[in-house]
């Protein structure tokens, strides 16, 4: 223990390395057995965003026929989070970037606006033309184009 | 000869199943196979305080308990039974008010989705190669949060390839293995 009396400095037992044996580095065969493991998961991936893109559209209807704001978008948030944040995991970066995107615009709290709706819209269709098109990466110049559009009409709704 | 994990236990929580098989695949890549699952914060502390645990991965947002309120709750819980547990927050969320706020939380590393097998490795390389001392004060418990420059917790790898940049980790050539050295870990290019 040491520093001054106001902040004491506590050295833990490092137990996490007295269960890693070896003397360093990591085998690039596991790393490897690992992007394999990761490369495995895509298929199923492409079709779990494929249902929470069609669940997305379902409420989005729902949000323009007047549905229950608060809870429609808390509802929108958890699909959105979910794409963003496994997207990237497997390639998809523009997807999980429109994701991000739709997370920002359900947490901001919109009350069913018609200018909020056409932006919920434009996210959602993106969303879905992605993954039709299995647009990898940035989905390449028309992509940065989609994705500065769709900044500009969420950054809009805040300003 | 390569570190061998096999013998840890790892906590992973998250709400999402994909999310929670997807770091199990990495784990389980690298030889960790006795992961315990979670779906929200206080699913974990209840294992936490039921299973001997090593390590925990812990997504920030989940429904319930979140993984910021399990990381205080580790760290100053009154029943809480290891005080010390590293734990590795995964967030989607990399704005420097969030980093901080994981970080002052107790936090001992911070991993920004997506999450690759380069990332999460290399997080739990530097627990095991550079454990952090702990430091107690009147408003905080946990790692020491000077060790490392802010700079080193930003969010630099959520775009497809920036988690190897962030390693610095060259091209290998095959059968060459892959040193995580404490200091390349953390630095930036």
């Amino acid at each position: 223990m040491g520093g001054s009396p106001r902040v004491r400095t506590i050295i833990p037992p490092n137990t996490i390395a007295a269960r890693v044996t070896g003397s360093g580095g990591v085998d690039p065969e596991a790393v490897k057995r690992a992007e394999a493991a990761i490369a495995g998961l895509k298929g199923r991936f492409e079709r779990d965003a494929s249902e929470q893109v069609a669940r997305l559209q379902n409420l989005q209807a729902r949000f323009v026929a007047g549905a229950e704001p608060g809870e429609t978008l808390a509802e929108i948030f958890q699909l959105a989070h979910e794409l963003r944040g496994q997207a990237g995991t497997f390639g998809y970066d523009l997807l999980s970037r429109v994701g991000d995107l739709l997370c920002r615009y359900a947490e901001r709290g919109d009350t069913g606006s018609a200018r909020g709706a056409s932006v919920l819209k434009a996210l959602i269709d993106a969303l879905a033309a992605i993954l039709a098109r299995k647009a990898e990466g940035d989905g390449d110049a028309l992509g940065r184009e989609l994705l500065r559009e769709l900044e500009h009409l969420v950054g809009r709704l805040d300003g | 000869m390569s570190y061998n994990f096999s013998k840890l236990r790892v906590l992973v929580a998250d709400d999402s199943a994909s999310m929670r098989a997807i770091v199990r695949s990495i784990l389980a890549g690298i030889g960790i196979e006795q992961i315990v699952e979670a779906d929200d914060g206080a699913a974990a502390f209840q294992r936490l305080r039921t299973s001997q645990i090593d390590l925990a991965v812990v997504d920030w947002i989940m429904p319930g308990q979140d993984g910021l309120s399990f990381v205080r709750r580790v760290r100053i819980g009154d029943d809480s039974p290891n005080p010390f547990l590293p734990i590795i927050m995964v967030t989607a969320r990399t704005e420097r008010a969030r980093i901080l706020e994981a970080r002052d939380a107790g936090a001992t590393e911070f991993l920004a989705k997506p999450v690759t097998p380069a990332g999460l490795i290399s997080r739990l390389v530097e627990i095991v190669e550079r454990p952090r001392p702990f430091v107690k004060t009147k408003t905080y418990f946990g790692p020491c949060r000077r060790r490392r420059k802010l700079d080193d917790w930003s969010g630099v790898e959520r775009r497809s390839g920036a988690a190897e940049r962030h390693l610095r980790v060259p091209v290998r050539p095959a059968g060459e293995r892959v040193r995580f050295k404490p200091g390349v870990l953390a630095a930036r290019s």
